[in-house]
């Protein structure tokens, strides 16, 4: 279980750019490419400040129309994802 | 380097595509026939976007022995992504570059299926296939120059293939030392479907479980797939054939053939049919 | 002391030792040396190996065996081994795709599989696999409405203060029978693509434009099991996904210049729309094809 309160960051080295309302993104080093939906590209862009879980389910409350305990579920498995994908860091 | 390609290997109409479309059931975990335009099962060796995937090059650049020569490389690599089989449709002969080395990828090679079905019928289907005559059709499998996909007027999503004469095929797959082979017969598969599928499956090691083999054998039945065929088309179906699963039959050439074809292709035939006995079923 | 010829093509200037009559001939000074030498035997240093070439960020060795062996390096020149047998348009055909694809990815530009035209000075962009019909298409509206061509195969696109911009690259096509005859050209003094493929090389110098354009649209061409005609506009990820795998030599690189390209298909898909086609496998759709990308570019 991620800490909710444990702030994280984009992984510096990211290339990423933006399609419309989506990003793609590049791992420089693998050559891997990994594509976000609209919500996730908003959450995305949030990170590239230090944001915990917390502070973006806040952030993204006042944005979309989503209940408190949808968008928790869908935020923690998100940054579940890229955590594994090594796209985010912990923020020091 | 994996040695998972099992061929399946046949001269066109011989009950290839039946066999991809068994397994295709067989190793799909739904009850529903398989779509037969998304066989989920290997690849054709003659694939042209295989080949250029898989090593970079543009084949319109090269000539048809040029790009032999990349297909054991590219194949070798495509195999690399599949697990205990990869199973990859061929009706090339089975064939050296003229150099001598592999055009096969004989090192990643597991085993080979050889399907066989009767000359006479093969002229019949093939004819329809080809969307020409059977009289054409019987010389052409006495042709030992005959390809498939040799134009060189226009693109084509298949590479050239070489196929010998009928008989030649059937030799060239059946008498190599270079690994295992398995002859199975159309007629036979016609006759006992679950006997010959079994025997695939226990010759590749395949997990045998009766009830996917049931499913399997009910879900690429001839009638099954002519239906789907009428219903969704066949996308590996030529622009001029009307239909691909046309007959399915054995001996229907005897409402098609004249006595000339007929006494053709026995005579140059002959030794090959009589080695994988066909001569039996025909009463002669 | 042998000739040079100095020639313009790919937004570059060549000075060879061989004659490449594809090219358009220019004066001044050139970026990118051709020579005739002994391409050297491997790659020093880390390298990655394919079917008879090997591969490096700056340093491409390819066999086209028994013909020609080529040896590029630093995107400024390239050295070419023919054998004793090679027609030389068995030398031409692979120096003018392949080999200087990959010295077009050493200078940190994006080849693009790709035929184009010139609209309104802007460039509009058939992407797609070989034989689904980019240069048919081309050529189809070039004759039909009048557009300059810009490129046959390979388009290329770099960057310009953050902008993306669009080379021309030589005028002349590779053309099957059957393109010929739907375009309705004669093939009377075509030569062939090489000695034994018989694609044939088309000149269109005449229509041709030279020089660099704003990137407008890309359609992306695919061939389809349907019976009709089928356009949609790509939008977000799919846009990036679909035109990356038309990198011209993708496969040959690898993740050799994934930044750099991952740089400049972003700039450029932000700044061109995409189209995707597909057209039904069988059958003639040329004139409805030609129909309907008119009207998207005159929109």
């Amino acid at each position: 279980m991620i800490n909710e309160n444990i702030k994280f960051v984009r992984k510096k080295e990211l290339l990423s750019s933006r399609m419309d309302n989506e990003i793609v993104m590049m791992h420089p080093e693998s050559g891997k490419y990994f594509a976000l939906n609209p919500v996730a590209s908003r959450i995305w862009e949030l990170l590239e400040e230090p944001n915990s879980i917390n502070d973006l389910v806040e952030k993204l409350l006042r944005e979309f129309d989503v209940t408190q305990e949808l968008c928790k579920t869908e935020v923690t498995v998100f940054v579940g994802e890229i955590i594994e994908k090594k796209l985010i860091d912990k923020s020091e | 380097m994996k040695k998972n390609i099992v061929w399946l290997a046949s001269y066109p109409k011989s009950g290839n595509t039946w066999c991809r479309i068994f397994l295709s059931n067989y190793l799909n975990k739904t009850n529903e026939p398989a779509n037969i335009n998304k066989l989920d099962i290997g690849a054709i060796f003659s694939s042209r976007s295989i080949i250029e995937e898989n090593t970079g090059y543009d084949i319109s650049e090269l000539t048809a022995n040029e790009c032999d020569e990349l297909r054991s490389f590219a194949f070798s690599k495509w195999s690399e992504n599949y697990g205990d089989n990869a199973f990859l449709k061929t009706h090339d002969a089975y064939l050296a570059l003229p150099n001598g080395e592999n055009m096969f990828p004989v090192e990643s090679t597991k085993a080979a299926i050889c399907f066989v079905r009767n000359p006479l019928d093969v002229a019949v289907s093939f004819a329809n296939h080809m969307a020409t005559t059977p009289e054409k059709t019987v010389d052409k499998m006495s042709d030992s120059d005959f390809c498939l996909a040799a134009s060189t007027k226009k693109y084509n999503q298949q590479v050239r293939q070489r196929l010998l004469t009928w008989s030649g095929h059937i030799n060239s797959w059946t008498l190599q030392k270079d690994f295992p082979v398995l002859t199975v017969r159309y007629e036979d598969m016609l006759e006992n479907p679950s006997r010959e599928f079994l025997s695939i499956l226990d010759f590749l090691k395949m997990p045998i479980d009766l009830d996917k083999l049931t499913k399997a054998i009910n879900n690429s039945s001839f009638e099954t797939i002519k239906k789907i065929e009428k219903e969704i088309g066949f996308k590996e179906k030529p622009a001029k054939c009307e239909t691909f699963f046309k007959v399915g039959k054995s001996g229907y050439y005897k409402n098609i053939l004249s006595e000339g074809s007929i006494k053709k292709i026995i005579n140059d035939q002959t030794d090959c049919m009589k080695n994988i006995i066909i001569f039996q079923n025909q009463g002669n | 002391m042998a000739t040079i010829y100095t020639y313009t093509a790919f937004g570059l200037t060549f000075s060879s030792e061989i004659e490449i009559p594809e090219f358009l001939p220019t004066t001044g000074e050139s970026q990118v040396l051709i020579t005739l030498g002994n391409v050297p035997e491997n790659i020093e240093g880390n390298s990655t190996e394919g079917f008879r070439f090997q591969i490096s960020k700056n340093e491409f060795i390819i066999r086209f065996k028994p013909w020609v062996s080529f040896y590029v390096c630093n995107g400024n020149s390239i050295i070419i081994q023919p054998e004793k047998d090679a027609d030389e348009r068995d030398v031409r055909v692979f120096l003018i795709s392949s080999v200087i694809a990959i010295l077009l990815h050493q200078r940190g530009w994006m080849p693009l599989h790709a035929s184009g035209i010139k609209v309104n000075n802007k460039a509009v962009l058939f992407s797609a696999n070989s034989g689904i019909g980019k240069s048919t298409i081309s050529l189809a509206l070039n004759r039909k409405f009048g557009y300059p061509l810009i490129a046959d195969d390979i388009t290329i696109i770099s960057e310009k203060e953050g902008k993306p911009i669009v080379h021309s690259s030589f005028p002349s096509a590779k053309l099957w029978q059957e393109s010929i005859d739907l375009l309705g050209i004669s093939n009377e003094g075509l030569n062939y693509i090489r000695k034994d493929v018989f694609k044939y090389r088309y000149d269109n110098r005449p229509d041709f434009f030279n020089g660099i354009l704003e990137p407008f649209i890309v359609f992306v061409l695919e061939n389809s099991d349907n019976e009709k005609v089928e356009i949609s506009e790509v939008k977000g990820i799919e846009k990036f996904n679909v035109l990356r795998i038309h990198i011209f030599r993708l496969r040959m690189v690898n993740e050799l210049y994934a930044t750099e390209l991952f740089k400049l298909i972003s700039i450029l898909l932000n700044t061109a729309k995409c189209f995707k086609i597909s057209r039904p496998k069988n059958g003639n759709t040329l004139d409805e094809l030609c129909s309907i990308v008119q009207s998207i570019i005159t929109k």
